[in-house]
Parts: structure tokens; C-alpha cells; sequence
């Protein structure tokens, strides 16, 4: 009867035994390659952002290998769940040639592998790169740790990025100018609602997509932090903070936002906007076309513009994006002549051709070109081209790039270029870009979510405006809250120190 | 016997009440069902709320299981429930029979380990160790064998199968049979409904898979389901960039929620049919009358 058993596991370990041993083998890849001329092997983890990544044999990849004489081997993973395999790489060891990563902030381990020395100071070799080197210098100084460039930025345009975007053709049947301060913006969204310009009784004034837009334009700061006389200040704790959510609890109050405005999905508020139940949104310039592409089929008279700027008593606002999706990274182990190919790598695709490629695929299979516009066609989105895939690691710096989506027309995306061109006049950066506080990665989040959900009530009448004053007074007290305040400031200072 | 006014009044309380709580059960699903055949403008016009479409169309369908990466991780999905459940019930049967003959030795200290393994979780990252060094990286079994047998599932299999007599297996070893016997033909048939259950649990879970191919599988010919779900539906949208994204949108003109709901269908849907079929077993008995006293 022993024996009989014994027979059974060993069973059963051979059947495990013989299942990873079958499947392990069709992955090894022969990986050594030598000579001087063989195409050098790089193996690359990126995310991707559209419904699929482009397969392994991708003739984008294969134009890539061919023009910088490499083999690429890239894993792309989605986006969702690309910081959890991010961390575990990182924590295992087990890093490809060169690694994407959201930014310098977010993943603390990368931070610490850093200073351990885990990556190459890229420093004394970009300077060689001259397409990497047209980048503008404070997208590099953003990126930067300790004053050394560990990565490489992975770059898009300043401005372009979320703004109010409204319907011109609503503004010009009620004969109504461009406001240009938020009480402007107010009786504009008033207008819209009671004079229905569309016939409709349901309209709102503002979607209430990126209802950030409004506390921005009363702080007069892109986001949480602001720099006062080279001192970095939270706006949380500033009186215009209130004025904000006070202006939104007006809009609230008055029904000119959707009453269920928190709990909305980015989808839910597109349909507000393009069913024409809204004159008013917060977008990014080149994705309110993309949205209201069907809604300007539908009726040509639909004009969606963006915003310049808004003025709330902190002067014309407008906030500058940080100018990079994500950054490159090179592990240590990687020996320095392969860390000059990866670099000529990123470098051509930072070149005109390269981020044409990028962005387009090959012209005559996968675009050709019209009146100066790239026409894409089907076979691109078979081969999963564009800024969703290729485009988060190969990019060139193009000022214009939020200023065109497909399918636009020429008028369309001259008036674009023509209000990123004013936004880059009067445009606010977010001093906090790459800086980071301990404290603030430990416990920052907390924070944020107790300062947004009492924000919300307040709107929503479900506090009393008190309740943020208490609050402001407590914060300002809050040992662990200021030493987040206190660390930013170092940090910033530790920055400017080193450039 | 005539029922007392009050008992009738409270059971036609209870019938209402129960009702209404199976409607409001019922209505996502149908609403889900609905929408993921309503015509995209009609979904628009009706500001979202369709509850009987005037048009149905498969055009959500039709671009869902055109999309190549939805038929390859529609594939992995279905080899995943059929054959990781499979392996996932005979190893789990293997050992639970195992550990429950009072004759193995050393079943205490096998015990005691998987109870260990269901008190200390080890965590992402040895774990993803463990796959990495067994060389399992990228393949479709980083998805199977880690999972292969869940110490919760033994124990309660392992109380099940010690419910059947140990006369019923000495019966069998004087007719014959060995271990191995006595297994197949005699413990498995008998355990039609345990294993029922634990197929059910198995097959859920495979078909659910998503955390452990974001960590172990590379190559996106070999993603399950609900990784292709999410990004067509979730990520893709977020995307702020994309030519290609911009121009699938706009070119199919079929707006997210439609597609959603028919990825919802077709993600449920699978394991949905198979509850009736595994119901009978739920409800049979099993040991009646095998022993004679």
C-alpha cells in the first residue's frame, strides 16, 4: 500500500514536472548575439494605452530595428496594472535594457534603486544626442534626481493640455463675447441655461469635467502647490481655495452642473457635452476634437473652443502641462556601449523620421499625406500605431502636437495653434513636477481624499462651508501636514541648488 | 386546515417583498443585456436609459469578437477554464483523498502546511519569483499552476471525503482494487457533487484571471479575457493621445457604453450558462444507502 502511494506522487510530480518543462522552452530566446555589425538586441518594457499593442512581428517594430540596427524585444504592458509589474520587476531584479516609468515621483522603489546605484547617470552621454537635446531644457530639469538625468523623458507639448473648452456657437446666437473672468464664465453658463440656445430644456452650464480647472483659475496655481517668492505655499490652506469651492457651490446651488457631478464617469460627461446639453467642458485641445468629431458631423454649426484663460482675481490663468508622459530608465548591468546604442535609439526616435513613424507608421501602408496632413487608415490601427503605443517611448518635441487629431480640418487646427501660441504667452507650470516628499508618499493621499471629499460636501450643501475653515485650522496645526510643506520646500530648494 | 388571515397576510407580505428584491437583482443584468443590443444613437437619445430597445443590432458584438486580440483572449479564457479547472479538480481530489486516509503518514504535518499557506500569503513579489525561476515567464501555465490547488478547497474537500466510510474502500481492496482503483472509480464517482462545486469555484476563478497575467504574461497573444476587456473598454479611453485610437472610434461610431455592456455580456455570460448545468448536482444527496449496516 506504501508503495502504491508513493506511486501516486510520483505521478503527479512528473505531470508537473513535464507541464513546466514543456512550456518554459518556447520562451528562450536566443538572446547572445555578437560581431560588429549584428543588430544589437534590446529588450524594452513599455505601456501602452489603446485597445491592443502592436504584435511582436509589428512592421513599425521591424522599420525601427532596421533603421537603428537593433533587435528590439519589447514587452508592452497595459496600462492598467503597469505600476504593480513596474514594482515587482523592480523589487525581483529583473529589469529589461531599458524601462519606462510614469515619472521620477510615484514608484519610491525606482527612487531608492537610484541612489543604490541601479541606474545609469545618463548625464555625461546625452549632451551626444542632438534630437533628444532639442527636448526643451526645463522638461529636463523637471526629470532630473539629485541633479543628475537617471532618465530620459519622454516627451509632449506644454501647453494643450485640460482647459475649458466652450460652445462658441451657443456664445454667438445669444450674442454673448468670449468671457474672460469666472463671473463672465458664470453668467455665460447662466445664459446657457435659461435661454437654451438649442431648444432643450436639460442643459447645464459646465460638465464638471476636470472640475480642477475652476480651483486652478482662483489659486492661480497648476495644482496643489505655488510658488510665492521661491517659497513653495499649498493653496489648500490659502482663502482662495474657499473662494473656489464657494463658486462651485453657487453653480451647484443654481443647477448649472450636473447634481451628480462626483460620482460621473469621463464617458458621462462626454455625452453631456456632445448631446448638447452643455455649453461648457474641461478638455484637452486635441481630444475635444476627437469627441465632438461625430457631434460636428452631425450639425456643422457645433463649434467646441478652447479657452485661452480665465481670470479669477489671480490675473489671466492658464496651466502649463509638465511636457513628458513618462521617462526612460537604463539598469547598471547594461554595459556602457549598449547604453549608447539604447540612447541612439531613443534619439532617432525623437528625430522628424523617427517620431513620424512613431506616431503614423510607414507612408503608403499606413498613412499618406494630404494638404500637409497625415491621412491614417485602417492598416494603421490594425498595426496599433500612434501616441497610444509607439509614441509612449519614441516622440519629438512638437509644440502643435495637442493642436491636431485626426480628421481635422485645415481652419480648425490653424485656430488651435493659434490659442496654444497665446496660452505659451501666459502659461503657469506645476512647480512640483519630480520634486518629492516622504511624508507625502506615505500619507499625502489620505490627506488629499479628506480635502476633496469635504470639498464635495460642501458643494453639495451636505457641510457647511465652517467645516473648511475648521479644517484649514487643523491643517495648519498638523505636525505630519506641515512637514509635508516643510519637505516640498527642501526639495525645491535642493533642485534649485543644483541647476 | 384554513390558514389564518394573519399567515396569509404575512406570506403575501413576504411574496411582494421577495419579489421586489428579485427585481431589483434582476434588472442590472437585464439592463446590461439590453443595452449591449441597442443601437448607439438610440442609447445617445434616450439619454442612457433603454429599457425595451425599438432597434437591435450585434454591432457591439460583432466589433468586440472581430478584434483579434479578443478572439486570442477569448481562446486563452476557454483553455484556462477547461483545462485549469480540470487539473485544478483532479489535484485537489488527489491530495484531499490523500490527506484524509487515516493511513498516510505524515498527513499532519501535510495539513499543517496547507493551512500555512491559506494563513501567511507570501506576497506579489516572491511569488513572482517562484514563476520566474520555474521558468514559467509568458506562458499560459504561470496562469494555471501557481493557482493549481487552493488550501481552502482541500480542507473542505478533504472533510468531505471524510464522510465516506472507510468500509466502502475496504469493500473495494477485497474485490481488488488498489488505491488508485479505489480513487477513480470508486471516491470520484461518489464525489459528483463536491466536485460539482469546486469546478464551479475553479472555473470562476480561471475565468476571472487578471492580476496574475498583468504580472507573468508578456506577450499579448496570451492575455486572458478580462485584461483585453479592460483595456479596450477602460484604458483605451483614458488615452489622451492616439491616432489610432481617435480613428477607431470615430471611424466604428459605436460610443463606449454599448461596447461595455456587450463585454460585460460576454465576459457573464460563459459562466452563467454553466450554473444550471452544475445545479442538479447541488441539490442531489450522495452516500444513500451505500453502506449496508
Amino acid at each position: 500500500m506504501k508503495r502504491a502511494i508513493t506511486q501516486v506522487s510520483a505521478a503527479a510530480l512528473l505531470a508537473v514536472t513535464v507541464l513546466t518543462s514543456a512550456c518554459s522552452s518556447s520562451q528562450e530566446a536566443a538572446d547572445a548575439e555578437g560581431g560588429k555589425d549584428s543588430p544589437t538586441t534590446i529588450s524594452i518594457l513599455s505601456n501602452f494605452s489603446i485597445a491592443q499593442p502592436p504584435a511582436a512581428d509589428s512592421p513599425i517594430t521591424k522599420e525601427f530595428e532596421k533603421r537603428t540596427n537593433t533587435k528590439l524585444d519589447i514587452t508592452w504592458s497595459s496600462d492598467n496594472g503597469f505600476n504593480d509589474k513596474l514594482n515587482v520587476l523592480l523589487a525581483s531584479g529583473d529589469l529589461p535594457d531599458l524601462i519606462k516609468l510614469p515619472d521620477t515621483t510615484s514608484i519610491p522603489q525606482f527612487r531608492t534603486m537610484v541612489k543604490q546605484g541601479a541606474f545609469w547617470d545618463l548625464t555625461p552621454f546625452i549632451s551626444d544626442y542632438k534630437n533628444l537635446m532639442e527636448t526643451p531644457q526645463p522638461i529636463w530639469d523637471k526629470t532630473k534626481i539629485d541633479g543628475k538625468n537617471y532618465v530620459v523623458p519622454i516627451v509632449r507639448p506644454l501647453e494643450g493640455g485640460g482647459t475649458f473648452a466652450i460652445r462658441r456657437d451657443w456664445l454667438d446666437k445669444l450674442g454673448l463675447q468670449m468671457p474672460t473672468t469666472m463671473d463672465e464664465l458664470y453668467e455665460v453658463m447662466k445664459a446657457f441655461k435659461e435661454k437654451q440656445p438649442d431648444g432643450q430644456k436639460d442643459t447645464y452650464g459646465y460638465t464638471m469635467r476636470v472640475n480642477g480647472l475652476i480651483d486652478n483659475a482662483f489659486t492661480g496655481s497648476n495644482g496643489k502647490w505655488k510658488l510665492v517668492d521661491g517659497k513653495l505655499i499649498d493653496v489648500t490652506l490659502e482663502p482662495t481655495s474657499r473662494d473656489a469651492i464657494l463658486y462651485k457651490k453657487k453653480l451647484y446651488d443654481e443647477g448649472l452642473i450636473p447634481p451628480d457631478f462626483s460620482v460621473m464617469k469621463d464617458d458621462q460627461y462626454w455625452d453631456l457635452a456632445t448631446s448638447g446639453r452643455a455649453g461648457l467642458t474641461g478638455e484637452t485641445i486635441e481630444a475635444l476634437w476627437r469627441w465632438t468629431y461625430d457631434q460636428w458631423k452631425r450639425d456643422p454649426k457645433v463649434t467646441w473652443e478652447p479657452m485661452v484663460s480665465i481670470d479669477a482675481g489671480q490675473g489671466q490663468f492658464n496651466g502649463q502641462n509638465s511636457g513628458f508622459i513618462g521617462v526612460a530608465a537604463i539598469p547598471k548591468k547594461v554595459p556602457e556601449a549598449k547604453v549608447k546604442k539604447i540612447l541612439a535609439l531613443l534619439d532617432y526616435g525623437a528625430s522628424e523620421e523617427g517620431s513620424t513613424l512613431s506616431q503614423y507608421g510607414i507612408e503608403g501602408v499606413h498613412y499618406k499625406k494630404e494638404d500637409g496632413f497625415f491621412v491614417t487608415n485602417e492598416q494603421s490601427v490594425k498595426d496599433s500605431v500612434g501616441t497610444g503605443s509607439f509614441g509612449k517611448l519614441f516622440m519629438k518635441y512638437d509644440p502643435y502636437m495637442y493642436a491636431f487629431a485626426p480628421g481635422m480640418p485645415k481652419e480648425v487646427f490653424e485656430r488651435n495653434k493659434k490659442i496654444i501660441d497665446a496660452k505659451s504667452k501666459l502659461s503657469t507650470p506645476n512647480p512640483a513636477v519630480g520634486l518629492v516628499s516622504e511624508t507625502d508618499q506615505k500619507v499625502g493621499a489620505d490627506y488629499n481624499k479628506k480635502i476633496g471629499d469635504l470639498k464635495t460636501q460642501i458643494i453639495m450643501g451636505k457641510a457647511s462651508i465652517d467645516e473648511w475653515d475648521k479644517l484649514v485650522t487643523e491643517l495648519k496645526q498638523d505636525s505630519t501636514y506641515l512637514k509635508i510643506i516643510e519637505e516640498m520646500n527642501a526639495a525645491y530648494k535642493a533642485r534649485m541648488g543644483t541647476q | 386546515m384554513k390558514e389564518s388571515f394573519g399567515s396569509r397576510l404575512f406570506n403575501s407580505a413576504n411574496i411582494l417583498l421577495l419579489a421586489l428584491i428579485g427585481i431589483v437583482t434582476v434588472f442590472p443584468l437585464y439592463y446590461v443585456f439590453v443595452v449591449s443590443f441597442t443601437q448607439p444613437h438610440e442609447y445617445l437619445q434616450k439619454s442612457g436609459f433603454v429599457l425595451f430597445p425599438q432597434s437591435w443590432t450585434l454591432a457591439s458584438y460583432e466589433y468586440l469578437l472581430n478584434t483579434s486580440a479578443f478572439k486570442n483572449a477569448m481562446l486563452v479564457s476557454i483553455f484556462l477554464a477547461t483545462v485549469g479547472t480540470g487539473l485544478s479538480l483532479f489535484f485537489t481530489a488527489a491530495m484531499a483523498f490523500g490527506v484524509s486516509r487515516k493511513r498516510l503518514r505524515g498527513r499532519k504535518i501535510i495539513m499543517m502546511m496547507v493551512l500555512l499557506s491559506i494563513l501567511f500569503n507570501p506576497g506579489i513579489i516572491p511569488n513572482y519569483l517562484v514563476v520566474r525561476d520555474l521558468g514559467l515567464i509568458n506562458s499560459i501555465w504561470s496562469l494555471i499552476i501557481p493557482v493549481l490547488i487552493s488550501g481552502w478547497n482541500i480542507i473542505l474537500m478533504k472533510s468531505f471525503f471524510d464522510s465516506i466510510p472507510v468500509e466502502l474502500e475496504e469493500a473495494a481492496m477485497i474485490d481488488g482494487s488498489n488505491d488508485m482503483g479505489t480513487f477513480f472509480r470508486i471516491v470520484i464517482p461518489l464525489s459528483a457533487p463536491a466536485l460539482a462545486a469546486f469546478g464551479l469555484f475553479y472555473a470562476v476563478g480561471y475565468w476571472n484571471t487578471f492580476f496574475n497575467a498583468v504580472l507573468f504574461i508578456n506577450d499579448y497573444t496570451k492575455v486572458p479575457l478580462q485584461i483585453v476587456l479592460r483595456n479596450m473598454l477602460i484604458d483605451s479611453e483614458m488615452s489622451t493621445g492616439g491616432a489610432a485610437a481617435a480613428e477607431m472610434i470615430s471611424d466604428k461610431q459605436i460610443p463606449s457604453q454599448t461596447l461595455k455592456m456587450a463585454a460585460v455580456v460576454i465576459a457573464t455570460f460563459p459562466i452563467l450558462i454553466v450554473y444550471p448545468f452544475l445545479q442538479k448536482h447541488f441539490a442531489k444527496g450522495v452516500m444513500l444507502g451505500s453502506v449496508k449496516g
